[in-house]
């Protein structure tokens, strides 16, 4: 658009980006535009790695005693992490589920359990006897519709992941990278033939059933502790043999390895549970991978042993699946039943403004300078926090998503803070303010005949 | 017992009564047949996107572009304004192909009619649907008869089977006569049960469902076809014999078609309901109920409605957590369940129309924002499958931007306390 000729130099508006830049010293738009979490993205706003357990404080200590715990010390088996919507929302996503599924991952990596064990009151002794360590996959609608490519998925999450660098904290070491070091330090040697050993062995020892032989090459690069040559050679599988049943022995593989490692226990995050049971995956193929569940997790060896299953858990899911679920004699998904307590972990709205606080920070951190002071607000402020909780009914996706338009249209404003009531009535032009949403006009939609009376 | 008969005329195939009122409105507008036609397409329409959630009304769309669609209920409700006294007679084309022909027709209202045009316009849709149904009540008995019948002993039950039920294994036509028998067996029992508002002899169960599958297996075998193809066709065909013995014996004698369009009438008309979802066990039935005193003076009716109000409102709230916990004790493991299934249940308890329970929840959703509700409502969209076609999604509240959505599923559990942080 032509800028208007009438309007001098002085007058004309800066332009946002710039204006970010250079009053408000940010790299950018701190928030995110979408609010989804996916892995695999580069812009640490999208990829869940600023989630802080500040947003949900009393879930993440709930979460590592069900599921952390329950996985090392109690014999769990399958965990479910649900989000439950207050009775005006249609959508029970964005409260979090992705993001607080990887950094659970993630922390329980970062040194085999012994962070989040000993926070949940376990000496260091005793979490350093009985570490753990996790993978992350998730259904999608392409190719990982069967539990076979998730297998795979999280075999590829433990060999290439590498939780991407802040600007305050550096990137990390690859799961495979750090069970490599720990099996090195086992056994006292880097000869990847002795490594290999070592793992065979495991496998030798296995008397139960078990999806076959350890893959050998797969056992080899991970003994050689070479993360390139790793990675290359799980990601060269075809899309077409990752559905397949023998996709499942990559990670079957990962755990035999982990064992050597002295790692008894493998937690596996499992995202988007609702993709699976999509009804656009036939009925047959979904009671077929049900059962797969069953024969994957419980009955077939080393996951019988080991592995631990957390699913995100979504109401389309358990309506489309939990009658199969049931008949396979798989644990109860239902979040409200007293009995699944133990293992059901349930995230709601954020209430308080010091979560939502929590849930904006790092973003901010993150857009500043490094060399910046950590945990300010500015451009917001406490009020324009309390108007963004309030005006997104408490979902951190929405908060995050009205925080990117927020911050945008302030800064084409070239506002220098963003009040309270500045705040309010941007986010009141997004949508209807709560008071008028029960006098709102319905759109499109006429009555029945038994609606008029 | 007396048996109501097709004394008077017998009940349009018109699928919807809103159709009524809206060919009044076009009539009255001066619209010609075609405009008729169109107001009808219109209506359906926007009444698919009531009740499908996924707001998918293609096939009302292409309706309009094919001129022969919606020609016969366009017909039938003219006619049937005719014969309830609001359109002056006229000749009505009886085939799409002769529609062509017809297009420019305009009709003409009589005095009655503009009467009832102007209190539809001026007073609303509930007192012109009141003015129709007495209307209606004294050119179709068998209506009259249906309202009567459910004013008086509240509640019709017609027990009903599915195939699987008896047949867990696939089994073909060999099965049917331990499907009949089982069939006879469970509608025996209801009906000694005293509570299923009517009365039969095993041998006249069993002979009712004998003569309803001759009549159409001879029907088949005229034109060389297969009575039925798949077992869901037979069981279909001995729902409808016993349903229509049963109404015969409780004193409505009504084909099967005009009681599924009855069925429908009543509940637009706020004066009865039904459904095949009240949870009771391995009792599945029809389960219709009245849902106003009807009185009569002299041949006219007066009808004591049940709409939505605080007070009903008050009721469900108090018997939501036991339709839920009912509910759920048949759907096995899920934390939600089918609303319409909850809804079956408290409107056949408290004797109302679907739309007291919506009302209801609605204002629920409202108060829980608020957190003035004892309990805890939560609601999602999605099905574990499609929603049988005699229910309907609930309409929420609007949401911030205006729209309305439609769920599917409900779960109702015990309030969590807000903690400020």
């Amino acid at each position: 658009m032509t800028p208007d000729s009438s309007s001098s130099p002085t007058d004309r508006k800066q332009n946002p980006e710039l204006w970010m830049r250079r009053h408000w010293h940010l790299d950018g738009n701190p928030f995110p535009p979408n609010g989804i979490a996916a892995l695999a993205r580069e812009d640490n706003r999208e990829n869940g790695r600023l989630f802080r357990p500040e947003v949900h404080p009393e879930k993440i200590p709930e979460a590592v005693d069900k599921f952390v715990v329950g996985a090392v010390y109690s014999g769990l088996k399958f965990g479910y992490l649900w989000s439950i919507s207050g009775p005006a929302s249609n959508d029970y996503r964005g409260y979090g589920k992705s993001s607080m599924l990887q950094y659970l991952v993630e922390e329980t990596n970062k040194d085999l359990g012994r962070t989040v064990l000993t926070s949940a009151g376990f000496s260091a002794e005793e979490a350093d006897s009985d570490p753990i360590c996790a993978v992350l996959a998730s259904f999608d609608k392409g190719v990982n519709t069967s539990l076979a490519a998730v297998f795979h998925q999280a075999t590829d999450y433990a060999c290439k992941y590498r939780k991407p660098a802040t600007k305050h904290e550096p990137e990390s070491d690859t799961l495979a990278e750090r069970l490599h070091a720990r099996l090195v330090e086992r056994l006292g040697t880097d000869d990847p033939t002795a490594l290999a050993d070592a793992v065979q062995g495991v496998s030798d020892g296995i008397r139960g059933r078990t999806l076959g032989p350890p893959l050998d090459p797969f056992v080899q690069l991970l003994c050689a502790g070479d993360a390139t040559a790793l990675g290359r050679y799980v990601t060269q599988i075809k899309s077409g043999a990752r559905s397949r049943v023998g996709a499942a022995n990559f990670l079957s593989t990962f755990l035999l390895f982990a064992k050597a490692a002295g790692i008894s226990h493998v937690l596996l995050g499992c995202d988007q549970l609702e993709d699976f049971a999509a009804t656009t995956t036939s009925k047959q193929k979904r009671t077929l991978e049900t059962e797969r569940f069953r024969d994957f997790v419980l009955e077939l060896m080393p996951m019988a042993d080991m592995l631990t299953i957390v699913v995100t858990m979504h109401p389309r899911a358990q309506a489309a699946i939990s009658e199969m679920w049931r008949l396979a004699d798989l644990p109860s998904m239902a979040w409200d039943l007293e009995e699944n307590e133990g293992h059901v972990v349930v995230l709601r709205e954020i209430e308080g403004v010091e979560h939502a606080k929590a849930l904006l920070r790092p973003y901010l951190d993150e857009a500043r300078p490094a060399t910046a002071p950590q945990g300010a607000l500015e451009p917001l402020t406490e009020e324009s926090v309390e108007a963004l909780l309030d005006r997104s009914d408490g979902k951190p996706r929405d908060i995050l998503r009205k925080a990117h338009a927020l911050v945008q249209r302030a800064a084409r404003e070239n506002w220098e803070q963003i009040g309270g009531e500045d705040a309010r009535k941007i986010l009141d032009s997004l949508a209807l303010p709560d008071d008028d949403e029960e006098l709102a006009p319905a759109t499109g939609r006429s009555r029945s005949l038994e609606e008029g009376w | 017992m007396t048996v109501t008969r097709s004394v008077g005329q017998g009940i349009p195939r018109l699928q919807e009564l809103g159709f009524l009122l809206s060919a009044v409105k076009a009539v009255a507008r001066g619209g010609t047949f075609e405009l008729v036609r169109r107001g009808l397409i219109e209506q359906m329409s926007v009444r698919s996107l009531e009740n499908t959630p996924s707001g998918n009304s293609a096939r009302h769309r292409i309706a309009d572009e094919k001129p022969g669609l919606y020609v016969n209920n366009a017909s039938e409700a003219l006619a049937e304004l005719m014969r309830v006294g609001l359109v002056e007679r006229a000749q009505l084309p009886s085939s799409a192909k002769a529609a062509r022909a017809y297009a420019g027709t305009r009709f003409l209202l009589t005095e009655d009619g503009v009467a009832f045009a102007e209190m539809l316009e001026e007073q609303g849709e509930p007192a012109a649907l009141d003015s129709l149904l007495k209307r209606l009540w004294s050119i179709h008995p068998q209506l009259a008869g249906y309202i009567r019948l459910l004013s008086c002993s509240g509640v019709l039950v017609v027990p009903s089977l599915t195939w699987s039920a008896v047949h867990p294994e696939t089994t073909g036509r060999e099965g049917r006569e331990k499907y009949v028998a089982a069939l006879v067996e469970r509608v025996v029992s209801a009906v000694a049960s005293g509570r299923a508002g009517w009365e039969a002899e095993a041998s006249e169960v069993h002979q009712a469902i004998a003569a309803y599958v001759a009549r159409r297996e001879a029907y088949a075998d005229k034109r060389g076809r297969p009575a039925y193809k798949r077992s869901g066709d037979f069981v279909s065909d001995c729902d409808q014999a016993v349903t229509v013995l049963a109404l015969r014996k409780a004193g409505v004698g009504v084909d099967y078609i005009s009681f599924e369009i009855l069925r429908r009438w009543t509940q637009d008309l706020l004066v009865a309901n039904f459904s095949y979802w009240v949870p009771a066990g391995e009792a599945t039935a029809m389960r219709a109920w009245g849902t106003a005193a009807v009185s009569e003076d002299d041949g006219t009716p007066s009808f004591d409605r049940r709409p939505p109000s605080p007070e009903w409102a008050v009721r469900i709230e108090q018997l939501l957590p036991e339709a839920f916990r009912t509910v759920r004790a048949e759907e096995g493991d899920s934390s939600f369940v089918p609303i319409w299934k909850v809804r079956a249940y408290i409107c056949s308890q408290l004797r109302v129309n679907d739309v007291v329970f919506d009302s209801a929840l609605r204002d629920f959703q409202r108060r829980a924002r608020r957190g003035e509700l004892p309990f805890q409502i939560a609601l999602e969209v999605s099905t574990g499958g499609s929603i049988p076609p005699t229910e309907r999604p609930l309409r929420g509240i609007p949401d911030r931007y205006g729209r309305e959505t439609l769920f599917s599923l409900i779960n109702v559990s015990a309030r969590r306390e807000r903690t400020n942080a």
